[in-house]
């Protein structure tokens, strides 16, 4: 049995619905990342969890006990926040030490368990700190470190890393890992940034007004989405719209017509045989002449600099877009309105039934 | 020419704030000379200094120190009960955010709007009808009611600095509301609960005009005596009691700057 198991979750606020029946079963020690747009019910779902949010059907149940209606203070479970939300007139020290104090440890106990807590977020030195007086990220480590000081079962981070810059965000993302892998401890994650949830979950539920459209390990939900939402939000797909013939097995898209490839799932196409293509822009590549795969001729709308690639907007014959990623070697000839043949290897298209 | 410019830029505003702190100080000064008056009228005093006006102050007959006891009792019962009722609103509206909280502030602020004259024959009535007129409760609650806006505004000026999310947080670590007020809340709104305090003290001290409306014989205020011992006979007393509370005011501002701002020198 799963260690946490939410079952049939609803929550309404008047018309609009923030859960609609959200099921969702997490192993003990697993990290979870609830990801999604703004307003798609993943925060309303960590405040269940929490016990701030009081869920009108569905119940929660951690290690075979429902706790549906228990306080939050009862739960055990830690909690941070965008915010940090640290107690602006305790010393970081004594920021850690309040969960402890709470449950009445003994003195020697919490001063041993505050150092070690600061030695694992590497903040030894900014002890007698006030929270103000440190940057966000080191604000952010006494959050999490006062979240863990008491061990919780369950660790709730409500996008932890979105106010800190990029690169401090990919250091804040490493320690997270590093620290769940230390801890053991069931983390549950809340992001609306797909590549935060790749770098750290072990899976992804993927939400989308109220509902988990997809549930699964990053390269799954990354190499097989089941929806257009999922193929669309995670990782910037390109999405287009193509038709399949039965009579002869092709698939017409981008103004030509090609043999259905091998893994195709005629089942997914609509009753005049429409269907939704995606296709990764790292994955389209450009042909001088050769190359097998499937190929068709776009015009250059737009060629933008990306860093580490160079970033490509072609229109195909029948007036569709599609994105690029290409090497930046790659696009050195190129100008907008040239016409360029581009190769597409036929395992890396994906199809989605059209209606989804 | 460079020396104009230095009179129109530089002397000329300094003599014109001088002159209006003058203005603003200068009357007040003027009750102490009064007070040392060796008349029995309200005069500055004439070839002799005495300081009998600050002896029958201390006569308990003369009225002036059971006054000020009842002024001492009213406002720091009324001051207390401020704290209180105010904080626990603040609190409140702090937490669950949103219309009704809004309204009830606006309700709470009225006493703001509203002229006291208006509300002092509302409030006559009233208590005329509870058989609260002329009583230590009856005022006590009027004075509650008028210091209930400052004290409000004074606390929701240090909690709206606080993020909401302080409670969420404290309660996910474990505390139960008792705590998460004891030791989270109040350590950080305590300099707005202590300024909400003393406005409510002095609010209730100072309060004349609906007082003079619900109290006759029983209940005398110190401003009431002050207000009756000018209509009956002009008392040099009334510029003694003044000179003493000038005093008393002028020490405490003293004893704030050289203990506060020494304990919070960041504060300078």
């Amino acid at each position: 049995m799963a260690f946490l198991d939410i079952r049939k979750l609803r929550k309404t606020y008047g018309t609009a619905v923030a859960l609609d029946g959200i099921d969702l079963s997490v192993k003990e020690g697993e990290f979870v990342t609830l990801l999604g747009p703004s307003g798609s019910g993943k925060t309303t779902l960590l405040m269940s969890i929490a016990g701030f949010t009081r869920p009108e059907e569905g119940g929660i149940v951690v290690d075979g006990r429902d706790i549906t209606d228990m306080d939050p203070e009862d739960r055990d479970f830690g909690l941070v926040f965008q915010g940090y939300a640290l107690f602006p007139h305790l010393s970081v020290a004594d920021n850690i030490a309040f969960p402890l104090k709470v449950r009445k440890w003994e003195k020697a106990r919490i001063t041993a368990r505050v150092e070690e807590m600061l030695t694992l977020v590497g903040l030894e030195d900014y002890a007698s700190r006030k929270p103000r007086q440190l940057s966000g990220g080191q604000q952010q480590r006494v959050a999490i470190a006062r979240a863990l000081s008491y061990g919780p079962r369950i660790l709730l981070l409500d996008e932890p890393l979105s106010a800190l810059d990029r690169n401090l965000r990919e250091s804040m993302q490493r320690e997270l890992k590093r620290l769940h892998q230390e801890t053991g401890v069931t983390f549950i994650f809340v992001t609306h940034d797909q590549e935060e949830a790749y770098a750290m979950s072990d899976r992804i539920a993927v939400f989308q007004s109220g509902r988990i459209v997809q549930v699964g390990e990053p390269r799954e939900i990354y190499t097989h989405p089941k929806s257009l939402f999922v193929a669309g939000f995670l990782g910037g797909n390109n999405i287009f719209k193509a038709s399949y013939s039965l009579a002869d097995e092709t698939i017409s898209f981008f103004g030509s017509t090609y043999p259905a490839p091998p893994h195709f799932d005629a089942s997914l196409a609509g009753k005049d045989g429409e269907i939704i293509g995606w296709i990764r822009p790292e994955d389209i590549s450009i042909s001088d002449g050769d190359g097998d795969g499937i190929r068709f001729e776009a015009r250059v709308i737009d060629i933008s600099f990306a860093g580490a690639a160079e970033k490509l907007a072609v229109i195909a014959p029948d007036g569709q877009e599609v994105g690029l990623t290409l090497p930046m070697e790659a696009t050195r000839d190129l100008k907008r309105g040239a016409t360029v043949t581009c190769l597409v290897k036929p395992q890396n298209l994906g199809f989605l039934a059209p209606e989804t | 020419m460079s020396s104009r410019m230095s009179f129109f830029e530089r002397t000329l505003p300094r003599l014109v704030a001088w002159l209006l702190l003058a203005f603003l100080f200068l009357p007040i000064l003027v009750v102490i000379p009064v007070s040392l008056t060796d008349k029995s009228y309200l005069s500055l005093p004439d070839g002799a200094i005495s300081f009998q006006h600050y002896a029958s102050l201390l006569k308990w007959r003369a009225g002036w120190l059971p006054s000020i006891f009842t002024s001492i009792g009213i406002a720091t019962a009324s001051s207390i009960l401020v704290t209180i009722i105010a904080s626990a609103f603040a609190i409140g509206a702090w937490v669950h955010a949103g219309r009704w909280p809004n309204l009830l502030r606006l309700i709470l602020l009225s006493p703001l709007i509203v002229p006291p004259i208006i509300y002092a024959v509302g409030m006559v009535r009233l208590w005329s009808r509870f058989g609260l007129l002329d009583t230590w409760i009856g005022v006590t609650i009027v004075h509650v009611i008028l210091s209930m806006p400052l004290a409000v505004l004074a606390i929701g000026a240090s909690l709206a600095n606080l993020d909401p999310r302080l409670v969420q947080a404290a309660r996910s670590l474990g505390a139960r509301p008792p705590t998460v007020f004891a030791r989270v809340i109040l350590p950080n709104i305590l300099p707005g609960v202590g300024a909400g305090a003393v406005l409510a003290f002095i609010t209730s001290w100072d309060e004349i005009t609906v007082t003079l409306f619900i109290t006759s014989r029983h209940v005398v205020t110190l401003p009431r005596k002050i207000w009756t011992s000018i209509a009956d006979a002009v008392d040099p007393a009334l510029a003694a009691i003044a000179a003493v509370m000038l005093i008393v005011t002028v020490i405490a501002l003293l004893l704030r700057m050289l203990v506060w701002d020494r304990r919070n020198p960041a504060n300078r």
